[in-house]
Formats: C-alpha cells, structure tokens, sequence
C-alpha cells in the first residue's frame, strides 16, 4: 500500500490532466484545483529548502564547523534582505539596488568565466586534433557563424547571394528542429512511463 | 538383552512400558520396543565392517594377509617376536586404514538401525546413502580388480623376461633380511613362499619398501591414484629408473603361487596430485601477475620532453594584448557605424506586430531570465520597449524568475518609463509550465477556474493581446509557447531571448507559434540601427569576434604535439 498509493496518486493526476485537454468542458474545475495545487507544492519546496539551508548554516556555526563565518555572513545577508524587503516592499528603489547590484556581477561573472571556458575548449580540440576533417567542420562552421554574426556583410533582398545567405543561416534550424523533436519524443516516453508507473520519480530510489 | 522404546519423532529412548516420550512427551503407541544398543555395540559394529572390507580385497592380498596371520599364531615370545613388533604395528594400521568410519557415535547407529528396518523419511535417506556407499563400492572393487589382472598381467610378461637372468637365491634367514633393512613380516612370507629363493639383493630393496607395500596397499583399497599408477608403472621400465622413483619387489619364481610383483612410486605422482586443485580465480591472477611482470619487463622507448611551442611570458603577453585591445574597443567610441536594413524575416515579423499593436493594447510581459543576463536583455528589450511605451498601454508582467519583478523595474528605469506606466504585478510564479498552464488557461474562456487569486480574476475579464517572453534559455521559454499557443492560440507571442536562447527558439517562429523573435545583440542591431544607444558595446563585441576567429585559425594551424589526455595549456 505504500508503495501503490503514490502511484495511483500519480497517474490519476497525470491522465486527469490528459484527458481535460479532450474534455474541457467536464474537467475544468478539477483541473484548475490541481494547477492550483501544484503551485502551491512547487512553492512550499523552496521554502523547505530555504529551511533547510539556514538549518544547515546555523548548525555549522554552533558546532565551529569549518567555514562557520561565512555561514555566518550567509545568515546575516539573508536575515538583512528578507528584513529589508518586508520593511520596504520590493519596489523600493534601494531594495532593488541591494538585491541586483550584488547578484548581477555575480552572475555575469560566472558567465564570463563559461565563455572563456568555452573557448579554450575549442582551442584545445583544434590543437589537439589537428586537421582532421571534424576539427576542420567545426572549424569552419564556427568561422561562417561568426563573420555573420559581424553584420559587415550586408546583401540587396531578393538576389541570388542573399538567398544563399539566408540559406547558410537557416541550416542550423534544421539541426534543431532534430533536436526539438527528440526532445519531445523523450518528454512523450517519460510521460508515458510516469503514468504506467515504469518510470517513479516519486519513489526517491527508483 | 534389555528393549527400549525409541521415540519416532526425536529418536530417544524410553522405557518400554511408557507411552510418552521423556523428551517431547510424542505419543510411543505402536512403536515396537528394541533392543538396547551399549557402546559395546557400536564397538562391535565397528569390526564387523572389517570383514566387510576384507571381501574388497582381491584374492591374492587375502591369502597374504591370511599367511601372515598364521605365521603369527606359530610364532612364540621366544621367537623374538614382541607383541610390539614391527609387523604387529604394522597389521593395526593396516586395519585401521581400511576402517571406512573408525568412530560412529551411539546415535549415528541407531539411526542406522532404524533405518534398515523403518521405511519413515529419516531411515529412507540414510538407506539411500548407504546404497550409494554400497555401489561406489561395487565400482571399487571392479577398479581394483581390473587393475590388479593388469598388474599381474605385467608382472607375468616382466617375469617371464627376466627369468633367464635370475641368479639363483640363496636361502635367507629373516634375522639376515632384518640386518639389511627388510622388515620381518615380509621375510616370513617370502620365507614360506620362496624357500629356496635367497634374499633380496639389498641394492633393489630399500629400507621402506615394507612400509611402501602397506601404503600401496591402503591406497588400492580406497581405489585413490590407482590408474596414474599404472600408467607410471607402465612408463618406468626395470632397467631405468628415475632417482625419485621406489621400488618394491617381491621376488619369487614364475613356478610358485606368489610372485614378483614390482611396484613403481613417483614423488612426482604425488606432488601433482596436489598441485591439480587451481580455481579459476587463481589462474586469472596468475595470468595477470605474469602479465604484469612482462608488461614491466617490456623495453619502452624513452620519451623526449616535448617543448612548449611559446614560453609562458610569450602566452601571458599574448593574454594582456588581447584584454587590452577588447577594453580599448570597449570604452572608444566610435562614429555610429550600425548596418542598417539586415534584418532577419523573425526580425521583420517584430517590426510587423509593433505597428499593428493597438494604442490601448493590454501586454503581458513574461520575465523569464537571470540577473547575469540583465545587460544583454537590456540592450536586447530597450528598443522594442521605446517603441512600446511610446502609448500608455497596460502593462501586468510576471515573473518565472525569482529576481523577474525586479529586472523589469531596472528596464523601466533606464528607459526612464518608471513614472509614466502603471504597471500590474502578478507576482512571482516558481514554475514555468504550472504558471503557463495556469494562466493560459484563464485565457481560455473555456477553462474558467472556480477558485483563484483575485489577480487572476481581473485578468479572465481582461484578456491580453500580445504576450513577450523575455527569456535567456530554451526551457523556460518554451512551457509559455506551448501552454499559450495552445490554450489561447489567437493571442500573439514574442520573443525577446538572449543570443543563446534565440537558434533554439527559432522553429516555433517558422511553426507561426511566434509572431516576431529578436535573439541577440545583432538582431536588435539590425532593427534599430542608428538609433541603437550601444554602438561602443556593438563595436567591442566585433573586436571580440574578430580576436576569436583568429584564435581559432591559430590553433588549427599550430596543432599541440602533445597527445590528446596528457594535458597542458593552449599557447
């Protein structure tokens, strides 16, 4: 029963869901308290999870665990945001100053860190293969991508270089939608294994 | 002899007038009393196996053992026999060695007893097991048999061949066998067998070969070894002999009842009769171990160092002139120089829906990006936001993001929009499809939800007449394009996604999922133009282009010598 009753939960939502795309009419109520609720779980798990970090913190401090001050600057800035957005309400011009001039360097740092990574990446498999004729297609792809991502190379509409162009740009399209339809096969087959129960990500080991 | 009741379910004795156990108090009712067995017993049964064992042995060791049974009844103390003697000893062992179970325990026998007359579960096994010991001794007994008729057959021809050659014996006594090693047991037989033969010559008996003969004899009634044996025996011929090799010989004519027997043992039989038991595992770390040990045996060719194409000072210079040219391409300014008239057809289907957006449009914005992304999105969204706001429509946006309420804030006020909109927060929605779902299918008249927020009551009444999705990923994007355009598929939908995002996204624009995608700052470049407020930013984003095509060129062209895993750094 322990195991059954999770997934009888499971696949009853999952095919009521289904089967209100067929019958809105019949299963609209039921659907928006389901939505509803899913929500509501999705919200309640950040929660859990702030808990579960500050728990997390606070037990590293008091044990003198390693790293116990910055757990300590952790807790004082979450304490101080969470303070300051409800004394000031989010649209607070100083709020929203606190809270994007710290997280935007952050994040733009990091990303600027995975665009160098990318690229030395690339330049490590170019020198490491040589001429060969993947290191020569990706090569070229690469080159063709950025000279005209440059926007120097400006054609009249309608001539035969411009429809040769346009060409060139919409092949990488035809890769994607590949990549698009294998995405969404996959989303199908894991949906369809979560209602047969084959597939129970609810289950914590299966 | 006293009867007792044993119990059939725990198998102890009781009285025989009880008619429970003493034990488990089962009922005895029709259990047929029977006698009392004593350790006596169990003695006695041991020596009746004995005889049992005496039917196994082929004639000729009967008679042997029968003949020297009698020579030990003539003999007297005074003989110099002692009771100690050396043949005493030797006839205990022999007994002892042939006893198939030396020490059976009380309760081992009565099982046994019960078994051979009670047909209940317990007795049916043990009589399964000993008619499974009675046939394998049936099979031993035809071995032994069958390898006996070969011996004898051998020594027939060997004796046959030698005969000429035989000097004749001269009589011995066994006092003078025994000054040469041999035992006095086996002189007697000879004596009384060979009476005319002369002693052994001591070059060809060695000083065990009684004790050799016993263990010959023990091993050929447990029926262990026998077949190699014969084959050895076959292989040593009387003439050449190895060193580790033991003879026995039993020397007598051709015309008497015994005869010569000779009996080849090798040491080397033995040492691979304990060498045969090698499991699996221990071959594989055999093999693997001598594997090993040739692998490091294996000469090598010594590797030369491998020089770095360019020393580290050349690669760090390299490093700071290239952050300097991108910093310098970054803050100089440069005459706008933007192309103009490039747009992409996704491009010109913005354009398009900004001149059909109604003045009074109601838009719902979508704020589906992360705080890195907030300056690309800025210089992605400005223009399109200018053109936007130029009319007081109504604004609500929502936020998939944590920080989504915020960035739009941020947008606003830099395009200095903050006091001159009135803007609708629907709040903070932690689950890109659920909040889709959920809010597309408000939209939908058909999918009116009973219970809701009051936000989302207000906006049944008021549908939106353009949603734009401003994302930085595939994902996040993609729930709203497939909730919408399928629950609310008149309502338009437009992309405004960092560069990454746009390649991914640019199929749901060619399904007409998406009326208009602007991906990147070159899309916004292309629709803008000169009016675009970032031209040093364009202008160090081409330089940023241009270092990483040739990067890319030279590392072509200078491949590392190096093999790919053994790591190092790109010059």
């Amino acid at each position: 029963m322990k195991k059954i009753l999770p997934i009888l939960i499971a696949s009853a939502a999952g095919l009521t869901i289904l089967a209100g795309y067929f019958f809105q009419d019949q299963l609209a109520p039921v659907l928006g308290l389901l939505i509803h609720w899913g929500i509501l779980l999705v919200g309640l798990t950040g929660l859990f999870g702030i808990g579960y970090l500050l728990k997390m913190h606070i037990m590293r401090i008091i044990r003198h665990q390693k790293g116990g001050f910055y757990s300590a600057i952790v807790l004082m800035s979450f304490l101080f945001t969470i303070g300051l957005g409800i004394l000031l309400t989010p649209q607070h011009p100083f709020f929203r100053d606190w809270v994007l001039n710290i997280q935007i360097p952050v994040e733009t740092s990091l990303l600027a860190i995975l665009a160098v990574v990318l690229l030395y990446t690339s330049l490590y498999f170019l020198r490491t293969r040589g001429w060969t004729l993947m290191s020569v297609s990706f090569l070229v792809s690469a080159l063709i991508s950025l000279i005209l991502n440059l926007g120097y190379i400006q054609l009249q509409q309608g001539t035969e270089a411009a429809q040769w162009m346009n060409f060139i740009r919409r092949l990488p399209i035809v890769g994607l939608r590949g990549i698009l339809i294998g995405m969404a096969l996959g989303g199908l087959i894991v949906g369809m294994r979560v209602l047969l129960a084959m597939e129970r990500p609810y289950d914590g080991d299966k | 002899m006293m009867s007792v009741l044993i119990c059939p379910v725990c198998g102890a004795e009781s009285q025989p007038d009880a008619e429970t156990c003493r034990v488990c108090a089962s009922s005895l009712a029709g259990v047929d009393p029977t006698p009392e067995a004593h350790p006596q017993d169990a003695d006695h049964g041991e020596m009746e196996l004995l005889p049992r064992a005496q039917d196994d042995l082929p004639d000729l060791l009967r008679s042997l053992r029968q003949d020297d049974e009698d020579l030990s009844d003539l003999s007297t103390p005074g003989d110099g026999d002692l009771p100690g003697s050396p043949e005493g000893i030797e006839e205990t062992q022999f007994q002892e060695d042939i006893e198939p179970e030396p020490d059976v325990p009380e309760w081992l026998d009565r099982i046994r007893q019960r078994a051979q007359t009670e047909a209940d579960a317990a007795g049916e096994i043990t009589q399964k097991i000993i008619a499974a010991k009675a046939s394998l001794d049936d099979e031993k007994k035809e071995d032994q048999l069958r390898q006996f008729e070969s011996l004898i057959q051998k020594i027939h021809v060997e004796d046959d061949e030698q005969s000429p050659k035989d000097e004749p014996v001269d009589e011995a006594s066994p006092d003078q066998s025994s000054a040469e090693g041999d035992s006095d047991w086996l002189a007697k037989i000879r004596k009384k067998h060979r009476p005319t033969q002369t002693a052994v010559p001591p070059e060809q008996v060695s000083d065990r070969e009684g004790d050799s003969l016993l263990q010959w004899l023990v091993t050929l009634e447990d029926g262990e070894a026998l077949a190699e044996e014969g084959d050895e025996a076959k292989g040593s011929s009387l003439s050449k002999k190895p060193d580790d090799t033991q003879e026995v010989e039993l020397s007598a004519s051709a015309r008497e009842s015994t005869q010569e027997i000779i009996l080849s043992e090798t040491k080397s039989t033995r040492r691979r009769d304990q060498n045969l038991s090698i499991s699996r595992e221990e071959q594989a770390r055999a093999d693997q171990l001598s594997a090993t040990i040739i692998d490091e045996k294996a000469t090598r060719p010594i590797r030369e160092p491998v020089k770095d194409f360019a020393p580290r000072w050349l690669r760090l210079a390299i490093g700071v002139l290239l952050i300097a040219v991108l910093s310098l391409a970054l803050f100089f300014n440069p005459p706008a120089d933007l192309p103009t008239g490039m747009q992409g057809e996704h491009s010109l289907g913005m354009i398009a829906w900004l001149e059909n957006l109604p003045a009074d449009a109601s838009l719902l914005f979508v704020m589906d990006y992360q705080a890195g992304y907030s300056a690309e999105m800025r210089m992605i969204a400005q223009p399109i936001l200018d053109q936007v706001f130029q009319d007081a429509r109504q604004v609500s946006i929502l936020s998939a993001a944590p920080a989504g309420s915020l960035l739009f804030n941020r947008l606003l006020e830099n395009a200095d929009l903050v006091d001159r909109l009135t803007i609708r927060d629907l709040g903070y929605y932690p689950s890109g499809p659920f909040s889709a779902f959920g809010l597309a299918s408000q939209v939908n008249p058909t999918w009116q939800f009973r219970s809701q927020p009051d936000l989302l009551k207000a906006l049944t009444a008021q549908p939106f007449d353009s949603i734009l999705i401003l994302a930085d990923d595939y994902e996040g994007a993609v729930a709203w394009i497939e909730q919408f355009s399928s629950l609310a598929p008149d309502t338009p939908i437009v992309l405004l996604v960092s560069a990454q995002a746009g390649p991914l996204l640019l199929p749901y624009w060619e399904s007409g999922q998406v009326v208009g995608v602007v991906s990147g700052i070159s899309d916004v470049v292309n629709i803008a133009g000169e009016a675009a407020t970032f031209a040093n930013r364009w202008r160090a984003y081409q330089v940023g282009i241009v270092l990483m095509m040739i990067m890319l060129i030279m590392a072509v062209s200078f491949p590392d010598r190096k093999q790919p895993g053994e790591g190092g750094m790109v010059s």
